[in-house]
């Protein structure tokens, strides 16, 4: 298998993708944000679709349309209320509002059809060296800022009351990481389409969650998770060229929850919950 | 050129009228109540779960109606009985569809290889809808499958709003929330099906959620709100197709979401600006 190059370009990219994206999802299920970060995801698609209509690089468009989407949809709920269901329509609709913009821009646009499939399905084949590099240094960018704020953010997650008295900055906290997640999902969504980036956010870490209680191990095991999810993901994909990415992808991880949720129902696992 | 009045004398129009505007209706009431229970992520995952069904559907020789009904239902019941069972319903349900989406695309390109390229037909129509080449069956489909729901939503109305908004009193008081959320759940699946053949399966969310969001900030009462959702879709239905219909550029379900969106937009607006005039 290595000595394809552009397989290697797949595991690497495939690699770092993984941890990047599986880290971030991890604080995104802590937070209750899988709505958030599968529209972030979602809009990648019609972003790239718009700058290609108008003739502009694609990059642009992934990026632009993750950061805009999450400027209008990444406010933190009402103060002092644990449920805004305005939140819910306004990310509801921001997600929609991509989708048209796409879908105008496709029927604008007929030669574009054509790449609507590799857009939303992604395709790991044609990964350059400078597209390897790029990912790596927006993902080492999205890691650092996410280690540096991980334990004022996640004690803002659990107890946004308790960060607000100590004098932690919650608002902007809260923009940051939504902010660091669009990033994320902008580069992710290059390589594996934006379908897929949204499988690598929320598995690893639902798995994770599923294997150990304690919060920190839990974000360890979502990156080894991830790593093993695409390895063997492009491994089946390579061997049995029938199955694309996505599916040989999402099977391996749901192979893994599927395990790791009857892991989790054992009496020994249910007992430590309760006593941890 | 196509002339405004000519739309109205045209078969194909008055036909996208119809299924349209029951397809907002049923939204609009549906759309509501989820943004009310903080469930609008499991109509976003039905929306993917429709692209599958859909295209299971094609590969086993199905009607396309037939497999979104039984795929949306299916597993909108199954996606609440998941939630029940967990703290963190929504990786759950995440997770689930990735991988059914992930199914879905194993299906596209097992039909893709079938040749004659319908497949690919199939994909653009479930994703992005067709309401302007909408069959005459599936009309009859969309009319009796909306008018169900409307019936159900009207009679459920009351009590789903009560135990959406109040769940312990609304046990305390003998309401049986755990059977009423399998049948909104139910009825949640039928809806996708439905508005999956007009609008599209990634439109869908758009049509369930700005309408919902315009008239929760116009009335505080639910059943007000409802009523608004109902008007407000079936307006962006109305207006959207017109302009869909005199613009051959602009695909329907585009004009109908975005004009959806814009109300939502500015109602939103002008309620934070009325909202600074009281000082809040």
């Amino acid at each position: 298998m290595w000595s394809y190059p552009y397989l290697r370009h797949a595991l690497i990219a495939g690699s770092i993708v993984a941890i990047v994206a599986s880290v971030l999802g991890w604080v995104m299920v802590l937070r209750r944000e899988s709505f958030l970060g599968h529209t972030l995801a979602i809009v990648s698609f019609p972003g790239a679709g718009v700058a290609l209509a108008l003739g502009l690089p694609p990059q642009l468009g992934y990026y632009g349309a993750t950061l805009l989407a999450a400027l209008v949809a990444g406010r933190r709920p009402s103060k002092g209320k644990s449920f805004d269901p305005f939140r819910d329509a306004t990310t509801g609709t921001v997600q929609a509002v991509a989708l048209a913009a796409g879908l105008i821009a496709i029927s604008a646009s007929q030669s574009f059809i054509d790449s609507t499939t590799s857009l939303l399905f992604g395709s790991f084949l044609g990964i350059t060296t400078t597209d390897v590099i790029v990912i790596g240094l927006v993902g080492a960018l999205a890691l650092s800022i996410t280690a540096l704020m991980a334990r004022p953010l996640i004690l803002a997650t659990f107890d946004a009351t308790t960060a607000e008295a100590a004098g932690l900055p919650v608002t902007l906290l809260s923009a940051a990481y939504v902010f660091v997640l669009a990033l994320v999902v902008a580069s992710t969504a290059q390589i594996t389409g934006a379908l897929l980036v949204f499988a690598l956010l929320v598995m690893p870490a639902t798995i994770a969650e599923r294997l150990v209680t304690r919060l920190w191990v839990s974000a360890v095991v979502a990156i080894g998770v991830a790593l093993a999810i695409v390895w063997i993901g492009i491994a089946c994909s390579f061997f049995a060229p029938v199955l694309p990415l996505g599916f040989s992808i999402t099977s391996v991880g749901m192979v893994l929850f599927l395990t790791a949720s009857v892991f989790a129902m054992r009496p020994a696992a249910k007992a430590s919950v309760v006593t941890s | 050129m196509t002339t405004f009045l000519s739309l109205f004398s045209s078969e194909f129009f008055l036909m996208a009228l119809l299924a349209g505007s029951l397809v907002g209706i049923v939204c609009g009431l549906v759309g509501t109540v989820l943004v009310l229970r903080g469930e609008l992520f499991s109509a976003d995952a039905l929306s993917h779960v429709a692209f599958t069904g859909a295209l299971a559907a094609f590969l086993l020789g199905f009607s396309t109606g037939v497999g979104l009904v039984v795929s949306c239902v299916v597993c909108s019941i199954g996606l609440e009985l998941l939630s029940k069972r967990t703290t963190s319903a929504d990786s759950v349900i995440g997770t689930t569809f990735a991988w059914i989406l992930g199914v879905g695309t194993l299906m596209l390109s097992l039909s893709a290889t079938q040749g004659n390229g319908a497949s690919g037909a199939t994909s653009t129509a479930v994703l992005f809808g067709s309401l302007f080449t909408i069959s005459t069956s599936t009309v009859a489909f969309t009319v009796t499958g909306g008018v169900l729901v409307t019936v159900a939503m009207v009679i459920l109305g009351r009590p789903l709003i009560f135990s959406s908004i109040d769940r312990p009193v609304a046990i305390a008081k003998g309401v049986r929330v755990e059977v009423l959320a399998y049948g909104f759940a139910s009825l949640v699946g039928l809806a996708a099906a439905l508005a999956v053949q007009s609008v599209g399966a990634l439109l869908f969310v758009g049509l369930l959620a700005a309408p919902a969001g315009a008239a929760l900030k116009l009335t505080r009462s639910p059943f007000a709100a409802m009523a608004a959702s109902v008007a407000i879709s079936v307006t962006c239905v109305v207006f959207g197709s017109l302009i869909a219909g005199l613009s051959p550029s602009v695909p329907p379900s585009a004009a109908i979401t975005l004009l959806a969106a814009c109300i939502y937009g500015a109602v939103a607006l002008a309620t934070r600006a009325k909202g600074h005039q009281h000082g809040h």
